[in-house]
């Protein structure tokens, strides 16, 4: 397999003044050329600081304590040790981001064709070539012309996303992190922007990591679907693999929620009784035990290990079903 | 963003409290229990001299007609620059007096206001960038002591040790009062501009360093605050120099917050300007309103009053341009 991204024992964590928040607990992830990888999970699980470690955004109170992002460039680069210069030009070019906090990101003094211009500038993009890049991007998540004199205020909701989502891609870079880029929009808004997203990974060959709660939007853009639980991935696989054929008990009850009461945001978890472990205090044996349907008393002494259950699909559980 | 529409509501109401001002600058003195013009009198004299009583009732536009008669002889008056004598500069009228002191301390509170504002963001942003260190703690806590000195007090100080005391081998080098030497002819000329350059320089200090503390404080911490922001994060996502996002992005955007404070404070600073000059005999229009007050003088004091309101409003107005044109969100509300 062609990967770009590898991510081993990745462990971010938060220092709190209860104690230190392991946000990501050891993880291990393989991210493939040119895939749509969805992460989805639920509030508190670690997918936005999953997207910012591998941006290096984690700022204090947190810090990635252990671990390694390696990008296979030209030579493998480990992530985490970039500084200066190269950090600033990894970021953006190799991976850039669309924030969950879409509202809030763009520059609110600053005209949006400023802030294309001074993040290409930031890039060395030939100034000849910068005015019809912006077009181009802006074109692709479908804006015309007109709202690059604008500034962010004058902009809808939609409007702002699609903004940063040409913004994202304006340097064109090799990964692309989306994350719920389309949770504040309404369904006909979010279903443009999905379609667009689409077509510009087919123009561009471009790897996106998509962050969502909401497993219809997951199934329909993903390739590989990954279930996060606790900081850990606990399901990872081929989309319909995952969706048709969960093998974890926490996908499933995620996925069978979704399906019978085709939510809104918040009330995924309805059939889910109980609350994520607290990762403050270390985790034995399963993370899932306590809302665990089937557990077993070995699930609270012994920690699960990732298991291949058919191609391309693993599982972190002692008793995954079906088995 | 400056809109046509934004311009013309804001002149608008520029007049509209220009005109209140007015009204309320002449209903005041009116107002006010008893014959202004018998108490002035009753100051200089012991007995009320008919024809002197007379003349300052008509200088004071008080006579028997109906209020909105008084106000149209007021109003026109005005309009024509009228305000009647003053008596402590008598024979000069009241437009002469402030005509001849408002420029004194329209420069001082200018330039304060400019250089305190100026030294106040730049500061502050070098010390929001470098929020946390050891230099910057320090730097902060002199700040706070700074703003809570009053002006006169910081003022008497700076006379003291740099007017008074600095003589070095019989060489002055601030001079101890005034707003320019004796041995010089107001007008365009060299050692004029010089020599009130110089006197100027005591007053001036003393309004920017109890003033711009203040400021820098407010630009240091909404900069320390504005790193949370998403819009940062995002700057710093795109890969652009740190240099650039302090400029572009924390410094630009605290700038907002910075320029309300200034506006708010411009009160202090005025009354801060008036004390100064009474203090170092400054010839403004401070330390005139001070001779106008206690020789009740009182249709020199209407006068000033009026000025100060106007200049005021005149420096809202100035400030509501100023905020449209820093944040484009600023619209009609
Ligand atoms: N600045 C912070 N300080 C302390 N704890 C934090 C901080 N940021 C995140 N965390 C903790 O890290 C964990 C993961 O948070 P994260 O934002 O990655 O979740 P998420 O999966 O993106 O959730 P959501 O779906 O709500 O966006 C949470 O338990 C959260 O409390
Ligand atoms: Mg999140």
């Amino acid at each position: 397999m062609n990967d770009l991204l590898s991510i081993r024992g990745l462990e971010t964590v938060f220092d709190t003044k209860r104690g230190t928040v392991k946000a990501l607990r050891s993880l291990d992830l393989d991210i493939h050329k040119g895939e749509t990888l969805a992460l989805v999970g639920e509030s508190g699980s670690g997918k936005s600081t999953l997207g910012l470690s591998i941006m290096r955004l984690i700022e204090s109170p947190g810090r990635i304590a252990e671990g390694s992002i390696i990008l296979h460039a030209t030579e493998d680069v480990d992530v985490t040790s970039l500084k200066g210069g190269k950090l600033r030009r990894f970021r953006w070019k190799k991976v850039a981001m669309v924030f969950q906090s879409a509202m809030n990101v763009l520059n609110p003094v600053m005209r949006i064709e400023d802030q294309f211009i001074d993040a290409l500038e930031a890039h060395d993009i030939d100034k000849s070539e910068i005015s019809g890049r912006i077009d181009h991007y802006l074109k692709l998540a479908g804006l015309g012309p007109k709202v690059r004199r604008l500034y962010p205020h004058e902009l809808s909701g939609g409007m702002r996303q699609r903004v940063n989502i040409a913004l994202a891609l304006s340097c064109e870079p090799d990964l692309l992190i989306a994350d719920e880029p389309t949770t504040a929009l309404d369904v006909v808004v979010q279903k443009e922007i999905l379609k667009s997203l689409n077509t510009l990974k087919k123009q561009l060959g471009l790897t996106i990591i998509f962050i969502t709660h909401d497993i219809s939007v997951a199934a329909s853009v993903a390739d590989r679907m990954a279930i996060f639980y606790a900081g850990r991935i606990v399901e990872i696989g081929p989309k319909e693999e995952v969706i048709n054929r969960p093998r974890h008990p926490y996908s499933k009850a995620l996925l069978s929620s979704i399906i019978t009461l085709n939510t809104k945001r918040g009330q995924d978890l309805i059939s889910l009784k109980g609350n994520p472990p607290d990762l403050i205090t270390p985790i034995e044996g399963c993370s899932f035990h306590n809302r665990c349907p089937s557990a077993r008393p070995e699930c609270l002494k012994y920690k699960p290990v990732e298991s291949l259950v058919s191609s391309d699909h693993y599982v972190e559980c002692l008793y995954p079903i079906g088995e | 963003m400056i809109t046509k529409r934004y311009l013309i509501t804001r002149s608008i109401y520029a007049i509209a409290t220009t005109f209140v001002a007015i009204v309320i600058n002449f209903l005041l003195p009116r107002l006010t229990p008893g014959n202004p013009a018998v108490t002035a009198l009753a100051t200089t004299y012991h007995y009320l001299p008919p024809g002197k009583l007379k003349l300052l009732e008509s200088q004071f536009g008080l006579t028997n007609a109906p209020l909105y008669v008084q106000f149209e002889t007021y109003f026109w008056n005005l309009l024509h620059g009228n305000l009647g004598f003053s008596f402590h500069y008598y024979p000069e009228t009241v437009t002469q007096v402030i005509a001849q002191h408002l420029p004194w301390t329209l420069f001082l509170l200018g330039t304060a206001t400019l250089i305190s504002s100026f030294l106040g963001v730049v500061i502050g942003r070098i010390t929001g960038w470098m929020s946390g260190t050891k230099g910057e703690t320090t730097l902060s806590s002199i700040f706070i002591a700074l703003t809570s000195l009053p002006y006169f007090w910081f003022a008497i100080i700076l006379q003291l040790v740099l007017a008074v005391d600095l003589v070095i081998n019989g060489f002055r080098f601030f001079p101890i009062n005034g707003s320019y030497s004796v041995f010089v002819t107001p007008g365009v000329n060299l050692p004029f501009i010089i020599s009130a350059l110089r006197h100027s320089l005591l007053p001036l200090i003393s309004i920017v360093v109890t003033a711009f503390p203040g400021f820098a404080l407010t630009m240091r911490n909404t900069m320390v605050n504005l790193n949370k922001e998403d819009y940062i994060t995002m700057a710093k996502a795109k890969g652009l120099r740190e240099s650039h996002i302090v400029k572009k992005y924390a410094a630009r955007n605290a700038v907002l917050p910075v320029s309300t404070h200034i506006v708010l404070a411009f009160g202090y600073i005025v009354a801060g300007a008036f004390f100064v000059e009474i203090v170092f005999g400054y010839q403004g229009i401070g330390y005139v309103l001070y001779e106008a007050v206690t020789s009740q003088d009182f249709p020199l004091t209407d006068g000033i009053f009026l000025v100060i309101t106007l200049t005021v409003i005149i420096a809202n107005f100035a400030a509501d341009l100023l905020y449209a044109y820093l944040d484009p969100r600023v619209q009609l509300r």
